[in-house]
């Protein structure tokens, strides 16, 4: 698909950056005195906040925004990378409802690229030949874990491996250098992730080898011998990787960490601001939605908890505008 | 019809045909991206319109050609008999392609620039200014490219004693 396919898309995504929350005025939000008065100050700015159920408002503002990006994709499946994440999603809810006979309505995700209640019923009806082709290896392999040894953390990596290696397979047939980069990013991004935590609870290397994805950040060979070998030869691998900040965002806190992923993506995302076609600038401002609803979600949480602003302030991801 | 008359009938064709291609093409480049931006604020049309306009004047330039060429054979206007050599008509023909090459592309090429700058009237409609320089100077080889058409042309109304 040519780039100037998207001149309609990308004028309308433009003009409503222009909406988004700036710098200021996200220090202004988190400045005011109380819950009441962010919620005030966000009303000014479109969010339809009642009482303390931020949440609600949040959620609607990131529905509206994939409803407008929708209605101006000339192709719905050049997004298929970001949106794949979900319907491997729906596939560890509809798999986890089944082996536990719960139910597992609500907690499906959208948008995804597949209708979360055909997965849910090919799951359930274990016709695993009907569920799309790009969740069957995992579906079948979740499965046989869940059933036959109830490793849970197992079958979530299996399925967590699967959506970033799909992801990433998405990101190379839509043929749009920013979307590869933020894909290859978020699958380094998560390994890393993936294994520290496979550090600190002693995962097996067998585990491990199951649980990350290849990337082009690094080999998947080298970082597992890395973390087999404890956190401290995990960070002295990634000091030598492009994500060389992840070692000392992990040595400070989880949430630090999550922080430097963030504003790992946004600064990748940011290129595409100057592109005047193509779709980078609608992922850009997709991401840059969900950025400021991440934000006002640790602000709106914290004034309600009574958390100082400098705290608040810290945990601020970098904005896209 | 002789190979003459008709190498100055195609050249004609071609200075009309293509820059008009390139234009409607561009057009409707920026036209898309400026109606995005009008959806969203109605009030930024007149800034918009005027970039949408820009590469529509490759078409124009292209049949002030056409015209000429036409003019200046006497194919125009019917009526008495007209003769070319094939070499004559080629010589037209050539004179006609600057417009038409340079034409056609120089419209494309000045939509995309448009098109980016509809993006910057869309977030900074102050700078709509910068925005129309950027895609107007895209227009100064299409105006070369004129310039030598014409040029081309009257020469040879001169040298073909027409």
């Amino acid at each position: 698909m040519k780039d100037t396919e998207y001149a309609y898309a990308v004028a309308r995504i433009r003009a409503n950056e222009t909406k988004l929350i700036s710098g200021s005025e996200l220090s202004a939000v988190i400045s005011a005195a109380g819950y009441n008065e962010c919620v005030r100050r966000l009303k000014e700015k479109g969010y339809e906040i009642e009482g303390s159920d931020y949440l609600s408002a949040l959620e609607k503002k990131l529905s509206n925004t994939w409803e407008l990006i929708e209605s101006v994709l000339p192709d719905r499946s050049q997004f298929n990378s970001v949106l794949i994440k979900n319907d491997f999603h729906n596939l560890k809810v509809a798999l986890k409802a089944l082996v536990s006979d719960k139910s597992a309505d609500g907690l499906f995700a959208s948008p995804s690229v597949y209708s979360p209640a055909e997965i849910k019923k090919y799951v359930f009806s274990r016709e695993n030949e009907c569920l799309p082709e790009e969740l069957r290896h995992a579906d079948r392999s979740a499965y046989r874990i869940l059933t036959k040894t109830g490793f849970a953390a197992l079958s979530d990596a299996v399925i967590d491996r699967a959506s970033l290696e799909c992801s990433l397979a998405f990101a190379k047939k839509a043929d749009n250098e920013i979307m590869l980069k933020f894909a290859e990013a978020k699958a380094a991004l998560t390994d890393i992730k993936v294994l520290y935590r496979c550090v600190l609870t002693g995962k097996a290397k067998s585990f491990m080898e199951r649980a990350v994805c290849e990337c082009s950040s690094f080999s998947k060979k080298d970082i597992i011998e890395a973390a087999d070998g404890g956190k401290e030869a995990l960070f002295e691998f990634l000091s030598h990787t492009p994500f060389s900040g992840a070692a000392d965002a992990l040595k400070e806190s989880a949430s630090e960490f999550e922080k430097y992923v963030d504003d790992i993506l946004t600064d990748i995302l940011s290129v595409g601001k100057s592109e005047a076609f193509g779709i980078s600038a609608l992922l850009g401002y997709y991401f840059a939605v969900n950025t400021e609803i991440m934000n006002l979600r640790i602000i709106l949480s914290g004034k309600l908890n009574g958390l100082p602003d400098g705290e608040i302030r810290e945990r601020m991801r970098k904005l896209y505008v | 019809m002789e190979l003459g008359v008709f190498f100055i009938i195609l050249g004609a064709v071609l200075a009309a045909g293509l820059p008009g291609m390139g234009s409607a093409r561009g057009t409707s480049l920026v036209g898309q991206a400026a109606a995005g931006v009008v959806s969203e604020d109605p009030s930024k049309f007149g800034k918009v319109l005027i970039l949408q306009v820009l590469p529509a004047t490759q078409g124009l330039y292209g049949l002030l050609i056409a015209i000429l060429t036409l003019s200046f054979t006497h194919i125009m206007g019917g009526g008495e008999s007209v003769s070319f050599t094939w070499q004559q008509g080629l010589a037209f023909l050539a004179a006609d392609l600057p417009m038409a090459v340079v034409g056609y592309f120089s419209a494309l090429h000045q939509a995309k620039a448009a098109a980016a700058g509809v993006g910057i009237v869309a977030k900074k409609p102050d700078e709509s200014g910068k925005a129309i320089t950027f895609a107007a100077l895209v227009e100064t080889y299409a105006i070369l490219a004129l310039l030598v058409s014409v040029l081309a042309l009257n020469g040879l109304s001169g040298t073909f004693g027409i």
